[in-house]
């Protein structure tokens, strides 16, 4: 049989720790972490906000630098744009001056050249590109002796140097060699040279 | 204060405790830590966004000075050719000047011009036809005669003190009553810059 001597509210416990101390401490515990678990996310708050400070400060310091920047580089485009629009026409351009020089000393001196046409187109090409496209006529009169040998003789120094990459095609066109109407001893030709395109870019 | 004798008030006092903490803790996480947590959140957006706002900035910096010197030097290319190569109008008219010049170029190359009329402003040849155009071509029709030589030259020459100078069309036909001299015709066109000088318009 086993009888209790004393209340309930009198027993205790036989540990030496006591039931109170181990919640005082764990209460402690728990109010340090709390306090320490506060000052360091405050910190890193505190220094997370300072960074975005000084970040907003240095970069409000170079805006106005970058703004000028970006200007300059914008003006950089527009005036190169400028620039490229007015180097277009020199860089297209066929130096007539020396390519009649250069004609005049092709020609044959029994051949005359009669007339010499000149005419520019702008063509669009493949690629969304235009080019400066240029053509020459010449009409001439050679002595019907020998006259094929030297139309072909004048018609292939234009496939060579200096014509040579600057002259794309020199054809005698279908019946452009045929007898001189005034002078039935002549022969008369067209010759067609078609230059290399210059492309507007 | 003294907690109550009795178990079960005892207990509910516990539990009257223990419901206003959970009730204060809410309050504390709900109006103080998760704002914080939200704010802090924005405010490290905030510094990669800032951090990409700075490092863009310096990059453009960076290339400021070669930018600058690129734009400088295009600048002076342009104002050299503005200077040197556009037609000028002299009072308001571009034909006085360029009649000056083919007429003198003429006579130093042996050719004689009878012919110097103006055919009008138009486009420059381009590439695509976006944008608005700065430049525009001051065109005239030179007529004359002279030796084959000499039209040769004549056209080397204005073409020698012009890069920007060009003819879009001409023609040298022979004479019947002279095997020196030829007929010469030919459209000759210079840059022009409308907006800054004023120039008279003319139409084709």
């Amino acid at each position: 049989m086993h009888i209790n001597l004393i209340y309930e509210e009198e027993q205790r416990s036989a540990s030496p720790v006591s039931l109170k101390l181990v919640i005082n401490l764990a209460v402690v515990a728990l109010v340090v972490m709390i306090l320490l678990g506060t000052f360091k996310f405050y910190s890193s708050y505190r220094s997370l906000q300072n960074l975005v400070q000084a970040k907003t400060t240095e970069l409000k310091m170079l805006d106005s630098k970058y703004k000028a920047a970006i200007q300059t580089r914008n003006d950089l485009a527009g005036q190169g744009d400028v620039l490229k629009e007015i180097q277009v026409f020199r860089n297209t351009r066929m130096a007539w001056g020396a390519q009649l020089q250069n004609i005049q000393s092709a020609v044959p001196s029994v051949i005359q050249l009669m007339e010499l046409r000149m005419s520019q187109t702008v063509l669009s090409l493949s690629n969304n590109i235009s080019a400066r496209v240029f053509e020459v006529r010449m009409t001439g009169r050679t002595a019907a002796e020998r006259a094929e040998v030297n139309v072909v003789q004048f018609l292939d120094s234009l496939k060579v140097p200096p014509f040579a990459g600057v002259v794309e095609t020199a054809t005698l066109p279908p019946g452009a060699f045929r007898q001189d109407p005034v002078n039935k001893a002549d022969r008369v030709f067209e010759i067609i040279c078609k230059y290399v395109p210059k492309p507007l870019e | 204060m003294k907690l109550p004798e009795n178990k079960k008030e005892r207990m509910l006092i516990f539990a009257l405790i223990g419901v206003v903490g959970v009730v204060l803790l809410a309050v504390v996480i709900l109006w103080g830590i998760l704002p914080l947590l939200d704010s802090q959140r924005k405010m490290e957006s905030s510094l990669i966004e800032l951090d990409d706002k700075l490092k863009k900035a310096n990059r453009e910096l960076g290339y400021a000075p070669a930018i600058q010197r690129e734009y400088d030097d295009m600048m002076t290319e342009l104002e050299r050719i503005r200077a040197e190569n556009v037609l000028r109008p002299i009072l308001g008219s571009y034909l006085v000047g360029v009649t000056e010049q083919i007429e003198a170029t003429a006579r130093q190359a042996g050719v004689r011009t009878e012919d110097v009329r103006e055919v009008g402003m138009v486009s420059l040849p381009r590439k695509g036809q976006a944008g608005s155009q700065v430049f525009m071509s001051f065109v005239v029709q030179v007529g004359g005669e002279g030796p084959f030589e000499a039209i040769a030259r004549f056209l080397k020459q204005m073409e020698d003190r012009n890069p920007f100078f060009s003819v879009s069309e001409f023609s040298i036909t022979g004479q019947s009553d002279s095997l020196e001299l030829q007929r010469f015709s030919a459209r000759m066109v210079w840059p022009i810059e409308p907006a800054t000088e004023g120039g008279k318009k003319g139409g084709l």
